[in-house]
C-alpha cells in the first residue's frame, strides 16, 4: 500500500515536539474560536496566519497549527449551539435544533459528549477520505494546463456558496472587488506598475493577508460595536447545567449510526465545489430526519439530531481540504484562508504540492488524525472549561481580536501603512456586510487573482492570443460546463432551499 | 433603495477602474494578452453585476442611528491614530490606550477598561516579544 507508506512518513513528520505542541495549541484555540458566538473557523485561522508567519514557522508547522484550529473550531461550534441556543459558527446552526432542547431537558452533558464523538467520527472519516481521494484527484489535475486552470478558477467563483447561495449578482460583485484588489501593483509578466497611482506602497501589490485579517477580524469589531446594546445574551440562557456527561450505551449506538450517515453526506458536500460545511450539516440533518424521525422526536431533543449534523460539518471540513490541496482551488472561506497561508510560504497547492512537498501534505494528514484525537480528549472532560469561554463578554473579546490582528500584520512588514490598509479593509468588510455582500468571494479574489491572471496569460501566450484556446480541450469544456451549471442551478432551485433554511433560522428566533 | 445606491456606486467605480487600468503604461516587451485585459474583464464583471443590482435590488440594510455612526467613526479614527502613533509611542503604551478605549466603548466601566488595557498590553508584550520573539513596534521609549 503506497498510501500507507506515505502516511507513515507523514506521522514521522508530524511527531516532533514542535508539531505536537502546535497541534495542541491549535486544537485548544480552535475550540475556543468555534465556541465563541460570532467567531468561526475563518476568523480564527485569519487571525493566526500573520502570527504564524511572523514567528517564522515553516509550511508544515503552520499548516498543522492552522488546520488544527480549523478542525477545533468545527468541534467548538457545537458548544454554544447546545448550551445557549446560539450557533458558535454558521455550520453549527443545525445542531441547535435538537441540541438546545436536550439542554432544556437537562441532558446538556450527554448532548455535548455525543456531539464530541460524532465530530470525531466525522473528522476521522473525512480525513481518511481526504487521504484516499486527494491523490486520485491529483492524477487528474496533472493533465491540466493553463487553460484548464483558468476554467477551474472561474468554476470556484461561479459555484461559491453552493446551491444555497444568496444573490448571484452580489457574489459576482464581491468576486470582482477581490480580483480587482489583486491587480494592483507591478505586473508580474511585464514589470510595469499597474493601478498603483505612483504610490510606492502599492508597487508590491496588496498582501492578501491584510485583506483577510481586515475583513475577517477587524470588521467583526465594527459589527459588535454597532449592535452592542441591541442584543445581549439573555441571562436566563446562560444558566445551563452540565451534570451527567455519559449517555447510555443504547443511545450511543443509535447516534453512532447517525454520525456515520452524517459523515458521508458531510464529506460529499465538502468535496463538491462551493458547498462547504453549512450545507454539509444541513443535508446530514435533513437526511437523518427522513430516516430516523419515526416517532416524531426530532426537534425535541433527539440524540441523532445532534449527532448527524455535527458529524456532517466536521466531515465537510475535511472534505473541503480535498480540492484545496489537490487542485489549489478552495471551495470555502476557511480553505481559502488556508490556501493563502501556503501561498505566503511560497508553496502553490495543487498537483505539484504532492510531488514536491509530500512532507507538507502527509505531515498535515497525519497531524489531522492526531489532532482529532486531541480534540476528542479536550472536548469530553474539558467541556466545562470551554463552556465558561462562552460567557467571556465581547467587551474583552473584541479588543483582543483587534490587538492580535495588529500584532500579526505589523509583525510581517513592520509598516504602519499596512495597518492602515487593514483598517480600510475592516471598514469595507463592515460596509459590504451591511449590504449582504458575501466576504468570502472578496477574499478568494484577492488570493487567487494573480494565479488566475497568470494562467489566463500563459494560455494566451501558448495560443498566441486566440481566445478559443480556452475552450479547446475536453477537460476544460467539462469544467466550463460545471461552471455554467453551478452558476445557473442556484438561480432555479436556490430560492426553495434558501427559504427552507430561512424557515429553520426563523423558528429559532 | 440603498441597494440601488450600492449598485450605482460600483457601476461608477467599475468604469473608473477600467479607465485607470487602461492608463497602465506598456513595456516594450509584452505577452499577447498584456497587463490590461484581465482588469478589463474584472471591470466588465463588476459593471454587469452592478447593473443587475440596480435593476433588481433586494434588501434594505438596516442603518443604525446617527449616534452609532459617530461611534463607529470615532473607533476608526482611534484605530488610525493607533497605526500612526505605534512607531512613536511604542507597542505597549499605544496598545494599552487602544485596548482600553475599545473595551470602554463596548460597555466596560472606565476603571475596568483601563486595568484591562494595561494588563492585556503587557501580557501581549510578554507573550509575543519576550516568549515568542516577535518584533513589535519599539517607539521612542523602546518598548
Amino acid at each position: 500500500m503506497e498510501t500507507f507508506e506515505l502516511l507513515l512518513g507523514g506521522f514521522k513528520v508530524a511527531f516532533t515536539y514542535e508539531h505536537i505542541l502546535l497541534a495542541l495549541i491549535g486544537c485548544f484555540l480552535g475550540t475556543i474560536f468555534g465556541a465563541l458566538p460570532g467567531l468561526g473557523p475563518a476568523n480564527g485561522v485569519a487571525i493566526l496566519i500573520p502570527i504564524s508567519f511572523s514567528l517564522g514557522l515553516d509550511a508544515t508547522a503552520s499548516m498543522i497549527l492552522l488546520a488544527s484550529v480549523y478542525y477545533g473550531a468545527m468541534y467548538g461550534g457545537r458548544i454554544s449551539s447546545i448550551l445557549i441556543n446560539i450557533p458558535g459558527d454558521e455550520p453549527a446552526l443545525m445542531t441547535t435544533l435538537d441540541g438546545y432542547p436536550m439542554t432544556l431537558k437537562g441532558k446538556a452533558g450527554e448532548a455535548l459528549t455525543i456531539t464530541a464523538l460524532a465530530s470525531f467520527v466525522g473528522a476521522f472519516i473525512s480525513t481518511i477520505g481526504l487521504m484516499l481521494l486527494a491523490p486520485q484527484l491529483v492524477k487528474v489535475a496533472l493533465l491540466f494546463g493553463p487553460a484548464e486552470y483558468f476554467a477551474l478558477f472561474a468554476m470556484a467563483f461561479a459555484t461559491l456558496g453552493g446551491v444555497s447561495s444568496e444573490n448571484k449578482a452580489k457574489t459576482a460583485l464581491a468576486a470582482s472587488i477581490g480580483l480587482g484588489v489583486s491587480t494592483i501593483g507591478i505586473d508580474g509578466q511585464t514589470g510595469v506598475p499597474r493601478l498603483s497611482f505612483g504610490n510606492v506602497h502599492f508597487y508590491d501589490g496588496i498582501d492578501f493577508l491584510i485583506v483577510i485579517v481586515g475583513m475577517f477580524a477587524i470588521s467583526e469589531v465594527f459589527v459588535f460595536l454597532e449592535k452592542k446594546q441591541t442584543d445581549k445574551i439573555n441571562p436566563k440562557l446562560t444558566k445551563f447545567n452540565i451534570s451527567n456527561i455519559f449517555p447510555n450505551f443504547k443511545v450511543l449506538i443509535k447516534s453512532f449510526y447517525a454520525a456515520l450517515r452524517g459523515s458521508c453526506w458531510g464529506f460529499f458536500a465538502g468535496v463538491l465545489p462551493g458547498a462547504g460545511a453549512s450545507l454539509g450539516s444541513f443535508i446530514a440533518y435533513t437526511f437523518e430526519k427522513k430516516v430516523s424521525n419515526k416517532n416524531n422526536t426530532f426537534g425535541k431533543g433527539d440524540e441523532r439530531g445532534v449527532a448527524a449534523p455535527e458529524a456532517g460539518n466536521n466531515a465537510a471540513a475535511g472534505g473541503a481540504m480535498v480540492p484545496m490541496l489537490s487542485l489549489g482551488v478552495p471551495g470555502s472561506g476557511t480553505t481559502a484562508v488556508l490556501l493563502a497561508m501556503l501561498m505566503t510560504m511560497n508553496i502553490t497547492p495543487g498537483p505539484l504540492l504532492f510531488k514536491n512537498n509530500p512532507d507538507v501534505v502527509w505531515g498535515l494528514i497525519a497531524a489531522l488524525f492526531f489532532g482529532n484525537i486531541i480534540l476528542l480528549i479536550l472536548n469530553i472532560p474539558l467541556v466545562k472549561l470551554f463552556s465558561k469561554v462562552l460567557l467571556l463578554p465581547s467587551r474583552y473579546l473584541m479588543p483582543i481580536v483587534v490587538m492580535v490582528s495588529f500584532v500579526g500584520i505589523y509583525g510581517i512588514s513592520g509598516s504602519s501603512f499596512d495597518l492602515l490598509l487593514m483598517i480600510f479593509f475592516g471598514v469595507l468588510g463592515w460596509l459590504l456586510r451591511k449590504f449582504d455582500i458575501p466576504l468570502v468571494p472578496v477574499i478568494m479574489g484577492s488570493i487567487l487573482g494573480r494565479l488566475m491572471e497568470t494562467n489566463l496569460r500563459r494560455a494566451m501566450t501558448i495560443s498566441d492570443g486566440d481566445y478559443m484556446y480556452l475552450f479547446q480541450s475536453n477537460v476544460s469544456l467539462v469544467i466550463w460546463f460545471i461552471t455554467i451549471v453551478g452558476f445557473i442551478i442556484p438561480l432555479i432551485f436556490g430560492d426553495k432551499l434558501k427559504s427552507s433554511i430561512n424557515k429553520l433560522k426563523k423558528n429559532k428566533t | 433603495m440603498t441597494d440601488r445606491a450600492l449598485g450605482i456606486f460600483f457601476l461608477v467605480f467599475s468604469v473608473l477602474y477600467i479607465y485607470f487600468a487602461s492608463k497602465t503604461e506598456l513595456s516594450f516587451i509584452s505577452d499577447p494578452l498584456g497587463p490590461k485585459k484581465f482588469p478589463y474583464l474584472i471591470g466588465f464583471v463588476m459593471f454587469v453585476s452592478s447593473i443587475f443590482i440596480i435593476v433588481k435590488p433586494e434588501i434594505k440594510p438596516k442603518w443604525s442611528s446617527l449616534y452609532k455612526f459617530i461611534e463607529l467613526f470615532i473607533l476608526v479614527i482611534v484605530l488610525i491614530l493607533y497605526a500612526q502613533f505605534l512607531p512613536i509611542l511604542g507597542f505597549t503604551i499605544s496598545s494599552a490606550i487602544a485596548t482600553s478605549f475599545i473595551s470602554w466603548r463596548l460597555g466596560s466601566k472606565v476603571i475596568e477598561s483601563i486595568i484591562f488595557g494595561v494588563v492585556f498590553s503587557l501580557l501581549l508584550y510578554f507573550l509575543f516579544h519576550i516568549v515568542l520573539g516577535l518584533s513589535l513596534a519599539k517607539g521612542f521609549f523602546g518598548f
